[in-house]
Order: structure tokens, then C-alpha cells, then sequence
């Protein structure tokens, strides 16, 4: 008689076969499941540091008009953050304005409005210009120049440590200029500043801000500067604290302004 | 209709019977040996307290740093996650101790490694940190490479004129690709990265 289907399964998948099969597929199967489970990231969640929404409260402008000291640092790229030191900026932006490189910085540039201290990246369409804030209707300006530059055409000036008292202050790529100002911060006096021949400094201004002691240094060059890396002075002082260039200016024979830069590690000098 | 009938005797049966065992454990005998190698592998092969230990072979990175102990004047002796591993400098490379800072957003150096690293920061560009005194800090953002076990790593950071700044390995870059485990207990730190 012949065997039929359900027979020949029952006959043929005995009891052990189905244990072994699965035993068999089991070690198939284990190792790549078990790469698979330890690669998993594992995802926590949990509402319990949900963010807070930021609560700006009402405006309250200052009483005192808004004033600038600094501007840190005097030169940058679209992009860059400046720094903008002073006084009466309202603890929070409201409806002030601040104005960078003659454009005025949307709120997405603002990294930090506090009273004293602004902190903006420098906007799209900025070019070298002026950097003023508007508070309650009142203004104020920075008497500088935010110089927008870009490191293959600009010039460079920095200051060169010699000893922990003494220095130079130098340019590279400062070719045409023929008239400058450099402004130093400064700690410990007396800060002295010597000309090298060939270049005349026409006035030294020392002067205090909220944030310390400076010196406002113009000079002009008999000849116009070369590209190369040129010394302008050498600087002298006291060794405690820093030396910083706050603010720098060259002009061309056409009384145009430079575009500038500072190394950072040149920017300063310490002991 | 005659029948042979085969009496294979009782000695037969048995090594017959030890034969099946002997291939039934053979069959198993791979698992069973890397069953073996694991079990014993945390007993003879664990990474002692004092001693950076690197594998890095079967598309598995892994790195292990103890704990260093700081001696602080306020705090006594604190154990700092702190790790030693090759900078990549116009020199070379160089052994550089860094703090591990599951905190820090972005690797941060001192501004004076950038002229060793050869950061180009007249083109880096310029950000603000912030610190303890609320006093913003310039900072460069450029890019830095390590070396864990053989294989160099590339990764963001930033070059800072703040004063207190040490070398210090954040979450962007590192914490994104590796696995980094802080383990307390047996004090050492491990870096470990499946390829």
C-alpha cells in the first residue's frame, strides 16, 4: 500500500530531527544576532531635563546713555565673533540694534547682549566700517575702524617679544602704507615706545577706559612701508601684565585705509 | 528463507560508543575551545591599574588608560581621567596629555599649540568661550590629529588664549565615533571603536 504525504512527513520528521534542526539553526543564527545586539545603540529617554523656555522680561533700559570703550578684536572675518566692551547696553537686546561693520547684525548674530558686554558675529555683507549699538533711541559709536580682511591681500602687524621687559612692534605686507596708529592696553608703567629711523611718531596719547590703561600711538613713515616684515618701534615696560594691540590703523599715501590683521599669537605680549 | 544474524559483541559496542561521544564533542569542540578562552580571558588577560594597553586588530580599536591622581590643595588627591596619546605637531609626533571631558562640547588646546601643531588661526575661524568669570575668551576652531593605537584620527578643535586652558579631548569628534568608558572601579579608561 502506498505511503501518503501526512505518512511519509510523520515517518520522516521524527522528534529528534526537529530538536537537532533547531539546535542547528540556533548556532547558525546566535552569532550574528549577538554582533548584532552589542552594536545596538542603546537610546535612553527621558522628559525629566526638558529645556526651559527663556523668559525675557519686560524692557528696562538703562537710565545712562550707552557707551563703547572697545571693540575686540579691531579686525575679523564674516563670521568671526567680536567682542564689544562698554557700559549701558540694557541686560538684554530687546529692541536695540548693533551695528557691524556698517550693517546692522541680525538677532541670530548676537551670541550674548549683556550691560557691559556684547558679544556679535561680524554679518553677511559687513565690509570695514564702523561698529555702533542703538539702545532706547540713544547711540553710541566706537571711535574705530573694524577692519574686514582677508589673509592672502591684508597686512599684518603684531608685537615681538624680545625679552619678558622688552620688544618690537613689527608689519608684514604693509607695502604703500605711509601713516598709522596703533593702540596698546597696557598694566604696569612706564610704557615707552621708540621709533626706528624712518619712521616718526607724532603723538602718544595714554589714556583710561573702564577696562584699563591704554596709549594712542600715531605715526607716519618717511618712506612708504615695504612688504616685507618691517619693525616700526621697539616697546619697553615694566614686565607685569600684558601688552596688547587694542586698535591699529595704516593709511596709503591716499589716506585709504589698509585692510589688517593680527596674528593671535602676535596679537599680545606677556612676561 | 535463511536470516545471518551479527552479534558484534559487547567490547565492540562500547568503542563504538566512545567513537560517537568523542566526534559528538569534536563536532562542538570550536564553541566549546572560544567558550574556554573567554571565560579565562578575564581572569589572565585583564588589563592591570597601571598600564595603557592598545588592541587593535580584527576591525576592533581598543584603549585603556588608567586614572591619574592629581594632588589639588584644596581637594587632596582627586583621580583625573586624564590620557596620554600621540599630538600630531610640525615635529612629529608628540606625546600630549590630554583630560578626557565628556562635558567639554569641543576639544579645546592652550593658543601656544597651534604653532606646534601648525593650526593655520589667521584663517581659523573665531568663537567666544565662556568662562568661570563670565569674561568671554577668544577661541580658534581648527582641526587637530591624535593617534589611537596605529590609526590616526582627525578632529575638531578649538585653540583658546584663556590662561587656564590645558589640553582637553571633548565630546565633538571623539565622543561621536568611540565608545568611552569610565570605569571608576578598576580606574582606567577605555576608548574602544567597532569598525
Amino acid at each position: 500500500m502506498a505511503e501518503n504525504i501526512y505518512e511519509r512527513i510523520h515517518n520522516t520528521l521524527t522528534w529528534k530531527r526537529i530538536v537537532t534542526f533547531n539546535l542547528i539553526l540556533f548556532l547558525v543564527l546566535i552569532v550574528p544576532i549577538s554582533v548584532r545586539l552589542a552594536q545596538q545603540t542603546t537610546e535612553n529617554r527621558s522628559s525629566a531635563a526638558e529645556e526651559a523656555p527663556i523668559v525675557i522680561p519686560p524692557p528696562n533700559y538703562p537710565v545712562g546713555t550707552p557707551k563703547i570703550d572697545r571693540v575686540s578684536t579691531f579686525f575679523g572675518k564674516t563670521g568671526d565673533t567680536i567682542v564689544v566692551l562698554g557700559a549701558n547696553f540694557g541686560d538684554y537686546q530687546w529692541a536695540s540694534r548693533v551695528y557691524v561693520g556698517n550693517v546692522e547684525a541680525p538677532k541670530e548674530a548676537i551670541v550674548r547682549w549683556s550691560n557691559t558686554i556684547l558679544e556679535v558675529k561680524i554679518p553677511d555683507g559687513a565690509r570695514t566700517g564702523q561698529v555702533w549699538i542703538v539702545t532706547n533711541n540713544k547711540e553710541a559709536r566706537w571711535e574705530g575702524s573694524l577692519l574686514l580682511y582677508d589673509v592672502a591681500r591684508a597686512a599684518q602687524i603684531g608685537l615681538q617679544k624680545i625679552t619678558s621687559q622688552t620688544g618690537n612692534i613689527f608689519t608684514i605686507n604693509a607695502s604703500g602704507t605711509v601713516k598709522g596708529m596703533i593702540e596698546i592696553s597696557y598694566v604696569s608703567e612706564p610704557v615707552e615706545i621708540t621709533a626706528v629711523p624712518g619712521i616718526n611718531i607724532t603723538s602718544q596719547t595714554p589714556s583710561v577706559d573702564s577696562l584699563g590703561k591704554k596709549m594712542k600711538i600715531n605715526f607716519e613713515a618717511t618712506t612708504s612701508l615695504p612688504s616685507t616684515r618691517t619693525e616700526l618701534a621697539s616697546y619697553s615696560y615694566p614686565g607685569l601684565g600684558a601688552l596688547e594691540i587694542i586698535r591699529a590703523e595704516l593709511y596709503d599715501g591716499n589716506g585709504k585705509i589698509i585692510p589688517l590683521f593680527s596674528e593671535p599669537l602676535s596679537i599680545k605680549a606677556t612676561p | 528463507m535463511a536470516y545471518l544474524e551479527f552479534d558484534s559483541g559487547g567490547g565492540s559496542t562500547r568503542a563504538i560508543k566512545t567513537e560517537a561521544i568523542i566526534k559528538v564533542v569534536s563536532l562542538f569542540g570550536f564553541a566549546i575551545a572560544i567558550g574556554i578562552f573567554f571565560l579565562i580571558r578575564g581572569i589572565f588577560f585583564k588589563s592591570a591599574v597601571n598600564q595603557v594597553s592598545v588592541t587593535d586588530s580584527f576591525g576592533k580599536l581598543e584603549y585603556s588608560a588608567p586614572y591619574k591622581n592629581t594632588l589639588y590643595e584644596s581637594f587632596g588627591f582627586v583621580q583625573e581621567p586624564k590620557i596620554t596619546m600621540p599630538l600630531k605637531t610640525t615635529k612629529g609626533y608628540v606625546d600630549t596629555t590630554f583630560l578626557l571631558d565628556s562635558g567639554a562640547v569641543v576639544s579645546t588646546l592652550p593658543l601656544q599649540a597651534a604653532q606646534d601643531t601648525g593650526a593655520d588661526l589667521a584663517n581659523a575661524k573665531r568663537i567666544t568661550l565662556q568662562g568661570f568669570s563670565g569674561v568671554p575668551a577668544f577661541a580658534y576652531l581648527a582641526k587637530i590629529t591624535i593617534k589611537i593605537g596605529n590609526t590616526e584620527y582627525e578632529l575638531p578643535a578649538t585653540f583658546t588664549e584663556s590662561n587656564s586652558t590645558t589640553y582637553i579631548l571633548g565630546r565633538k569628534g571623539l565622543f561621536d565615533d568611540y565608545t568611552i568608558n569610565f570605569n571608576h572601579e578598576q580606574r582606567v579608561i577605555t576608548i574602544s571603536k567597532r569598525s
